[in-house]
């Protein structure tokens, strides 16, 4: 209801104002132009977001203190702290970073958007920055137009920032000559009423524009001509403090469970600081002159002394908060639990949230994690359907005994294990892989294709133990040691490569990676019954009936088809950075042939 | 100069188009390297005296990292005379 009567309401007063005042034109189109070049600079850094972001996430963020560092340079780079905070809530949704970390970029993060106050104050208003915007708006805009991802996403950075420069002069102008019409500073409220008056103002303004940053331009511009009065504009500031939290709360709505705990971190943190700073005004105001002083910021400069204010109160906040994260983030598993809306033993994707939709390198982490995740559910069915313990095949005893100790005493429901573990994961990846191709460019498509072709061969891979499985429970118990004999060395080999791909996931070194999966490619032949004479043997030798026979030719099948998908699924998921080195299907058949002869 | 013809220069001054392809190569130099000293520490194994079942092993991954360390140079020569 109140959403139906805002955008009216806004649309309505903003034309009122257009229609009296040519000035405050002027100032909400500057205002409009500064958004916009937000908007433009977040689709710039979105273009290099993932990739080579993620790997400087995992490197930048082990320990709280890199954390911060990481949210304050990001944030001072790209002049948004709500990108940063969606950013975070989206690598968190894919699993690229644990709630800690990311409750570290977000302070950091606080601490980082008081740059802007900084730069707008100390060098938008006393140079003339919009002789810089236009040669920056030109070269974007061309840039834009560029084919190349690198190209296109420096052109948006650029026109993003000429926008920003542009929209700063323009409010600028605005306050300037609306100065000469109207005194803003006749409105000032003084005093504790003030205060919470202009923290109000500063909240409604700042959830409607979606940026804290744009929030505190307009109050620099109106302070630097005396619009406002200093303490209503402090106020203001605490009140832009606050207000921005909206953004990451809007961000968190399409994001998983971690993503709404770091939405709530961000607006603790922010409600702490900003009562904080309301209760504390008068020692953080006297701060700021002592500061001041020292740095050789004059009396009255009241914009480069609004940037110290809100350096120390963001700063006093992350501070305040430091040794609380620990409790903050047991405070928000226990607040935020995942729904219990699915059926006991359903499992669900875990990685796929809506908010990497739109970053095609966290997108594809996230897919990558998924898969991993359902080959973890595949291990454990395909186990279980070979009749062997999981947690054997990652120990240490020999293939021997690992199968000689079996899961269970009755056949498992393969298929009841696929739908509740395999089906509904598989669905949302192929689903989530649709809707993110459309953001993403060639190369990137092409390495989706891949990622789509592990994780069929891992569904498939289920179906043909499905399969193996009928004749594998009777046969194991067979009178006839032949068969018996031939049944426990297809799951012998199994256990084998279950183990090799376990090494591979686990193995660092590639050359190792390598070597696992051509040998896993190469062993995978042995199921070749016929090739091989195995069949042949048994049956000339009349140690097998014709049915058990027909039962292992099509069973070793299976077989080779089981380890041919799960060979191939590592190849993609394990092997990514220099593919063309695998072995390929004619390679593998020369080397046979070499030890044939 | 045309506006194609500027991002060229500038994409190519900036050495842009370059850096995937000198990455690619890095790595592929450094597995190559690790294939290397591989090869020869099981061409040192094979010379001493080891079980029959060990022995065979060897040179099975003896021969696989020799196909591996052929297709990789193959690569890095064709990625060098694409530069």
């Amino acid at each position: 209801m109140l959403r139906r009567i805002l955008l009216p309401s806004i649309l309505i007063i903003l034309a009122y104002g257009f229609w009296i005042s040519p000035d405050f034109k002027e100032i909400a189109a500057g205002v409009s132009i500064f958004l916009f070049g937000m908007l433009s600079l977040e689709e710039g850094f979105k273009a290099f977001s993932g990739g080579g972001l993620e790997k400087v996430l995992r490197k930048s963020t082990d320990k709280l203190y890199k954390s911060i560092g990481f949210g304050v340079l990001a944030t001072t780079i790209m002049q948004s702290s709500s990108l940063v905070s969606v950013l975070t809530i989206s690598f968190l949704g894919a699993g690229l970073i644990g709630l800690a970390q990311g409750i570290g970029i977000v302070f950091g993060a606080n601490i980082g958007t008081t740059t802007g106050a900084w730069l707008v104050a100390g060098f938008g208003l006393k140079v003339k920055i919009s002789a810089y915007a236009m040669p920056m708006l030109v070269f974007g805009v061309i840039l834009i137009f560029q084919k190349s991802k690198t190209l296109k996403g420096f052109g948006y950075i650029l026109a993003g920032l000429g926008f920003l420069f542009l929209g700063i002069h323009y409010m600028k102008d605005g306050f300037e000559a609306f100065k000469s019409t109207i005194d803003l500073t006749a409105f000032a409220v003084t005093g504790l009423k003030g205060l919470f008056i202009f923290t109000g103002i500063g909240i409604f303004a700042t959830v409607v524009m979606q940026s804290s940053h744009a929030t505190l331009v307009l109050i620099i511009t109106a302070l630097s001509v005396g619009q406002i009065s200093y303490e209503n504009a402090l106020a203001l500031a605490i009140g832009a403090n606050v207000g921005t939290t909206i953004t990451a709360i809007i961000g968190s709505m399409s994001s998983n469970i971690e993503g709404k705990r770091l939405a709530g971190a961000h607006l603790i943190f922010n409600l702490v600081t900003g009562l904080i700073a309301i209760v504390f005004i008068h020692q953080i105001m006297y701060s700021v002159d002592f500061i001041s002083n020292i740095v050789g910021i004059s009396n009255n400069d009241y914009t480069l002394k609004l940037a110290v204010f809100h350096t120390i109160f963001n700063t006093i906040g992350v501070l305040v908060m430091i040794p609380f994260i620990g409790k903050l983030v047991i405070f928000l598993e226990s607040t935020f639990k995942a729904s219990e809306k699915t059926y006991i033993g359903i499992d669900n994707a875990k990685y796929l949230n809506e908010s990497v939709l739109e970053l095609p390198s966290t997108a594809m982490a996230a897919i990558r994690r998924e898969t991993f995740h359902l080959y973890e559910n595949a291990f454990e069915i395909i186990s279980h359907g070979l009749n062997i313990k999981r947690s054997n095949i990652l120990s240490d005893l020999t293939s021997e005994q690992v199968i000689k100790e079996g899961y269970s005493d009755t056949k498992v429901d393969i298929d009841d294990f696929y739908n509740r573990k395999i089906k509904g994961i598989y669905g949302e990846i192929i689903d989530f892989s649709t809707r993110a191709q459309s953001h993403m460019g060639s190369e990137d498509i092409n390495q989706l294709y891949k990622l789509k072709l592990a994780n069929k061969d891992i569904v498939e891979a289920i179906k043909d133990t499905k399969h193996l499985q009928k004749n594998l429970v009777l046969y194991s118990k067979d009178p006839n040691q032949h068969i018996q004999e031939q049944y426990k060395n297809i799951r012998k080999d199994l256990v084998e490569l279950l183990r090799s791909i376990n090494t591979i996931s686990i193995t660092k070194e590639e050359e190792k990676v390598l070597m696992l999966l051509s040998k896993a490619k190469l062993h995978a032949q042995k199921y070749d019954f016929i090739a091989n004479g195995t069949l042949d043997n048994l049956i000339r030798n009349g140690l097998i009936t014709n049915e058990m026979a027909t039962s292992l030719m099509n069973d070793s099948s299976y077989a080779f088809d089981i380890s041919r998908k799960l060979v191939s699924m590592a190849e993609i998921l394990y092997n990514y950075e220099n593919d063309d080195l695998l072995m390929d299907d004619e390679e593998i058949q020369t080397m046979l042939n070499q030890k044939d002869n | 100069m045309g506006i194609k013809k500027f991002i060229t220069t500038v994409t190519e001054s900036l050495g842009l188009d370059l850096m995937e392809s000198t990455k690619k190569k890095k790595a592929l130099k450094i597995l190559i390297k690790k294939l290397g000293s591989k090869k020869s520490e099981l061409r040192k194994s094979l010379k001493k005296n080891v079980e029959k079942k060990q022995k065979k092993e060897m040179e099975e991954e003896y021969e696989i990292v020799c196909i591996q360390l052929k297709k990789g140079i193959k690569i890095l020569q064709k990625l060098n005379a694409e530069k």
